[in-house]
């Protein structure tokens, strides 16, 4: 009987919307019990604490009655247990009361619950008390500000569980349909790839300020542009390893390439939880870029292994999937972690999910003959000659570069710098990095639709990049957090637009070449400058923000950006002649 | 027949992992939820000792500051001060008025009786003359044995709500999947 | 090159200066300091002695006094530029000006022009015409003033009681204090406060005499003052007592001292700077000079940051007017306020 196969799609949306929607009302539950607790647990210390503050209005009393004034002719008394009030936010109610219990002078509200009391002392006899109660308001608003924390959290879970039914329900799904084992090794490759991605992605909130502790206090070195380096040197190991890893994992068997580097990504994390000076922590980054490089290659090489031609799209649709969605689930639970408890244990949990994914990753099936599908290394001379065609300048230098420098420079070293400068926890500049990947995951379909359908693709690539430099120029407006927000927003936007068009105008633009020499030397080229843009962002960017601070140098990458997206819009014309 | 039956046990299968997502992601939020409570009580509760222990802080700079920016004596009557407030908070360890390299001009006896607690938190507040230039720091340590009660009892209340959070998720969750699964275009 | 000098080329003008005074030569120890005094050895010089002593700085300072007798100064002007110290301290207007001159006057000879004097307890040090600005002497005279700023007291007498209309006695012919009425007035055209100023009458050679003073506090309290402030005025100062106070007590007007000695003359509410704290301050400006950390003629004259207020409490009963309890922490409170204690 052939069963009407459920779409899935939609059964699988059904069943995230199911999980998440106990997710929530679980969430809410703890939270509301919690509060509870806050009632229960809070108020005695504060209590403790109304006591003392009561104590030391009524040692000031008692100093003016040894003056020889008395108490009901006190000048000047509801000012000043306003200005205690003020100092001590968790007070409602404050009030001097005579030896026969009436209020003589009061500040804030009172609503009739029980407060703190403190006897007036004067010459040895109580003469009044002073009367402290506790707010029930501030300790519900203590629990509230963690509410957009609750919301973060509540987003990750949602891209969470997508990763998890993907894999888990995409390999049962393999299995009962007994399709081809390249779907399953796909579906098998996509848990261990998230994870190591997941980890990666979770220190970025706070590694730019890890390091700036790190960095040596001297006279010639600005601890700004010397917190940038432990980014560069991680971008440039995955830059130029990238071909070499590439040969050796086509030789050594993509699995295991993969298994090293995951355990390389544990030992470099964990190896920068520990360090204590500068030089190793970024020896450390190095060899986490090492070990992520090659999880990256070898993973690229199990794709192009286990799918045909046709399937390749979705195949590395999964994969960017993956990648995508560690952006967003990474950076917020790394920040959440470093505010609480500090950034090395940040690291120490970054190596605990590489290690996950290490052990995820041993299901996948041995290396088998493989079919030699991964294109020879290009050679200088393939460098020199497609660097040599002005188009592909035109669309490497003019639009994939800038917009590596900007993310690398504004998202990854920027926005923690001046999160921290700024006086706010590296869960704001968590969040604020979640915001980009949101902002790409959601534009990112729109835009190839709009691929597909047809838009000039330069047009695309321009646009995007020009709007992805817009939300620097958010830094000219003010100070404080919210402008960052839009920063990043705007990029990811921005670059959704973009990256869904470059590829494609790069294999137009470069046709010729590509139908003469294959399109590995073109797309390697493209690759290792954008890679290089990724490296230099933060060198650009802790350039200027040594030279004008982060604020200016947010718009000073901004201005730069845009005025390569302008010009790439401008040259649009020409190339297309 | 056969290929039926194959279909359910595969179908059982899918039933028992997404069994497993729910409940990992039901740990995480509720986990998240948990562990973001408890470092806000600990922030509240930490704040709470802290600015307990300003107000006989600032009572004692006052009096410090006075006598170093007048030349005075700081044994005597900054003394009996630091005593008197010493005395006032049982949880208090210490107070020492310290100079700006870090000497100690003037502490509080330690108390011979009382056991030594485990661990000591400091607060800090700085003194400066009558033209602004730094003199030094009061200091008071303080035992903070209330604070670290009141956290253990929240990490046992919390221990309770997330792992009875947890599990309701987790049924809750088998629950909505059971009803999506057999809603779902099952054939007839 | 060094990267100092490198800089100092490449800043503008005032950056290149504050490099080039970072180079400026230390004096070498022991330092010789001239300080000299008006009526002997004061809190002055025990806060600029003591803040050498604990600083281990080693000094050796010259006392010379003259014994409330100026004739006495320029045998020590003399005596200073057989000498030659590294540094010179006065006490007060007059023994600053006997030593150091008028800043506009031409070097007679008959002053020190040449070596830094830094002074203590100089009220008004423009008016007397020491500087012409607080904030850069322009020559090598700098110094301390015990006088808090006037926004500063109209700030304490607000925190006291909030008022919207201020009087003023002054003496026409001193060029003090009618700088300290213009800038009263300019303040109050700020904050919204009406300044009401009487002059004392004069005789015929233009100094003021104490006769009808009592009808003029009598014409401030009817014109609706709510406070009476006292500059620091020498006339003033020497009728507070006897005539001013007491006319605007009787009529429950409170009085504001800007100095010790008005203070002490019955005031309800003074802003002073303590003389061990003044000769401390004096003694960092002193440092500085001779560390070589600044010339002595970009340092400004300033005045202390913290000032000692001063609440007479049986001024305050008689008034009617107790201090707001806020004031409790910190004032040094003079007398009581119990009704027992009440005439």
């Amino acid at each position: 009987m052939s069963a009407a196969r459920p779409e899935p799609q939609r059964l699988q949306s059904r069943l995230v919307a199911a999980i998440l929607a106990a997710v929530m009302l679980g969430m809410l539950g703890v939270t509301w019990a919690t509060q509870h607790a806050f009632q229960d647990l809070l108020r005695p210390e504060l209590q403790r604490k109304a006591g003392v503050v009561g104590g030391s209005v009524g040692e000031l009393v008692g100093k003016a009655l040894d003056h020889g004034l008395a108490l009901p002719e006190l000048a000047g008394v509801p000012a000043h247990l306003d200005a205690v009030r003020r100092a001590h936010r968790e007070l409602a109610w404050i009030a001097l009361r005579d030896d026969a219990g009436a209020v003589l002078f009061s500040s804030g509200r009172d609503d009739g619950a029980r407060g703190v009391a403190v006897p007036v002392v004067h010459q040895g006899r109580p003469v009044g008390v002073v009367e402290t109660r506790v707010s029930d308001a501030w300790i519900r608003h203590i629990l509230l500000e963690a509410a957009l924390d609750l919301g973060v959290v509540f987003v990750v879970a949602i891209f969470l569980t997508r990763e998890l039914l993907h894999t888990f329900v995409g390999v049962g799904a393999a299995a009962s349909t007994g399709a081809a084992d390249g779907a399953a090794v796909l579906a098998r490759l996509r848990l261990p790839l998230f994870l190591f991605m997941l980890a990666e992605e979770s220190t970025r909130a706070f590694l730019p300020g890890f390091a700036k502790a790190l960095a040596p206090a001297g006279p010639a070195l600005s601890p700004d542009l010397l917190a940038a380096l432990p980014i560069v040197v991680f971008m440039l190991v995955v830059a130029l390893g990238q071909p070499v890893l590439a040969t050796w994992s086509e030789r050594a068997g993509a699995r295991r390439i993969l298994l090293r580097g995951a355990l390389l990504g544990i030992a470099g994390s964990a190896g920068a939880a520990l360090a204590t000076h500068l030089g190793t922590f970024i020896a450390w980054r190095g060899l986490s870029g090492l070990g992520y490089g090659m999880v990256f290659v070898a993973g690229q090489g199990l794709v192009l292994q286990h799918t045909t031609a046709a399937g390749r799209t979705r195949g590395f649709a999964l994969f960017v999937g993956a990648i995508m969605a560690a952006a967003v689930c990474g950076p917020p639970i790394g920040g959440m972690l470093a505010e609480h408890v500090g950034p090395r244990a940040g690291f120490g949990v970054a190596a605990a999910i590489a290690g996950a994914a290490w052990l995820a990753a041993r299901g996948l099936p041995p290396d088998g003959g493989h079919a030699s599908a991964a294109p020879p290394v290009p050679a200088p001379r393939d460098y020199a000659r497609v660097f040599a065609q002005g188009r592909f300048l035109w669309v490497t230098a003019l639009a994939a570069v800038p917009a590596k420098l900007i993310l690398a420079g504004s998202v990854f070293y920027l926005v923690p710098l001046y999160v921290s400068a700024a006086g706010a926890s590296p869960s704001v500049a968590g969040r604020a990095m979640m915001l980009y990947a949101v902002a790409l995951v959601l534009v990112l379909p729109r835009a190839t639709h709009w691929v597909e359908r047809g838009v000039p693709l330069a047009r695309l690539v321009g646009a995007g990049l020009c709007v992805s430099a817009l939300g620097g120029f958010a830094l000219l407006a003010g100070d404080g957090v919210l402008p960052v927000y839009l920063v990043t927003a705007l990029l990811g936007l921005g670059q959704g637009l973009s990256i869904a068009a470059q590829s494609s105008l790069l294999s137009q633009v470069c046709a010729a070449e590509i139908a003469a020499h294959g399109s590995g030397p073109a797309f390697g080229a493209y690759r290792l400058l954008e890679r290089l843009g990724n490296a230099s962002g933060p060198l650009v960017a802790g350039a200027f923000a040594m030279l004008a601070g982060p604020s200016s140098a947010f718009v000073a990458m901004a201005a730069l950006v845009l005025a390569c997206g302008l010009s790439f819009l401008l040259l649009a014309g020409r190339a297309a002649r | 027949m056969f290929a039926r039956h194959i279909q359910q046990s595969l179908a059982f299968a899918n039933i028992v992992r997404l069994m497993g997502v729910a409940a990992v992601v039901a740990l995480f939020g509720t986990g998240m939820c948990g562990f973001l409570g408890y470092y806000k009580f600990k922030s509240a509760v930490d704040a709470a000792a802290r600015s307990r222990m300003d107000v006989p802080a600032a009572s004692v700079r006052a009096g410090a500051q006075a006598a170093l920016s007048l030349g005075l004596p700081l044994a005597g009557e900054t003394r009996a001060l630091l005593q008197r407030e010493r005395s006032a908070d049982p949880e208090i360890v210490e107070i020492a008025v310290v100079d700006v390299a870090g000497r100690t001009l003037l502490r509080t006896d330690a108390d011979q009786a009382a056991p030594l607690p485990g661990k000591v938190d400091e607060v800090h507040m700085p003194m400066r003359n009558s033209f602004d230039q730094p003199l030094g720091d009061v200091v008071v340590r303080y035992a903070g044995t209330s604070s670290r009660d009141a956290l253990a009892r929240m990490r046992e209340r919390l221990a309770v709500i997330v792992a009875t959070g947890w599990a309701g998720t987790t049924l809750l969750a088998a629950a909505g999947i059971a009803l999506v699964a057999r809603r779902g275009p099952a054939p007839r | 090159m060094r990267r100092r000098d490198v800089l100092a080329l490449a800043l503008p003008g005032a950056a290149a200066q504050a490099v080039v005074a970072t180079t400026t030569h230390a004096t070498p120890a022991p330092w010789r300091i001239f300080a000299v005094t008006y009526r002997g050895r004061t809190d002055v010089e025990r806060g600029l002695a003591d803040y050498f002593a604990a600083r281990g700085l080693p000094v050796e300072i010259t006392w010379r006094d003259i014994a409330l007798d100026p004739a006495r100064l320029p045998a020590l002007v003399d005596e200073i530029r057989r000498e030659r110290p590294h540094l010179v301290h006065t006490w007060g207007t007059g023994v600053t000006l006997g030593i150091a001159g008028r800043w506009d006057a031409p070097d007679d000879g008959r002053h020190v022009r040449d070596l830094p004097v830094v002074f203590s307890l100089v009220a008004a040090p423009v008016g007397a015409g020491i500087v012409p600005d607080v904030r850069a002497p322009g020559r090598p005279v700098t110094g301390v003033s015990h006088v808090a700023s006037l926004a500063v007291q109209l700030q304490t007498m607000a925190s006291y009681r909030p008022f919207r209309a201020v009087g003023m006695l002054h003496s026409p012919n001193e060029p003090n204090s009618t700088a300290v009425l213009k800038e009263l007035q300019a303040l109050g055209r700020q904050r919204g406060i009406a300044v009401l100023a009487q002059p004392f009458h004069t005789n015929a050679s233009g100094q003021p005499i104490p006769d009808g003073a009592q009808e003029l506090v009598r014409r401030l309290r009817t014109e609706g003052a709510e406070w009476l402030y006292m500059p620091p005025d020498s006339f003033l100062s020497t009728q507070a007592r006897d005539v001013v106070v007491p006319a605007a007590l009787g009529l429950g007007l409170p009085a504001f001292a800007s100095t010790e000695q008005l203070m002490s003359a019955g005031a309800l509410l003074g802003l002073v700077s303590r003389y061990y704290n003044v000769g401390q301050f004096a003694a960092y400006k002193a440092e500085r000079i001779l560390a070589g950390r600044a010339p002595a003629d970009r340092i400004p004259v300033e005045t202390l940051t913290r000032f000692s207020l001063q609440i007479d409490l049986g001024v305050a009963r008689r008034l009617g007017l107790l201090p707001p309890l806020e004031m409790f922490n910190y004032a040094e409170l003079i007398g009581d306020a119990g009704k027992a204690s009440l005439p």
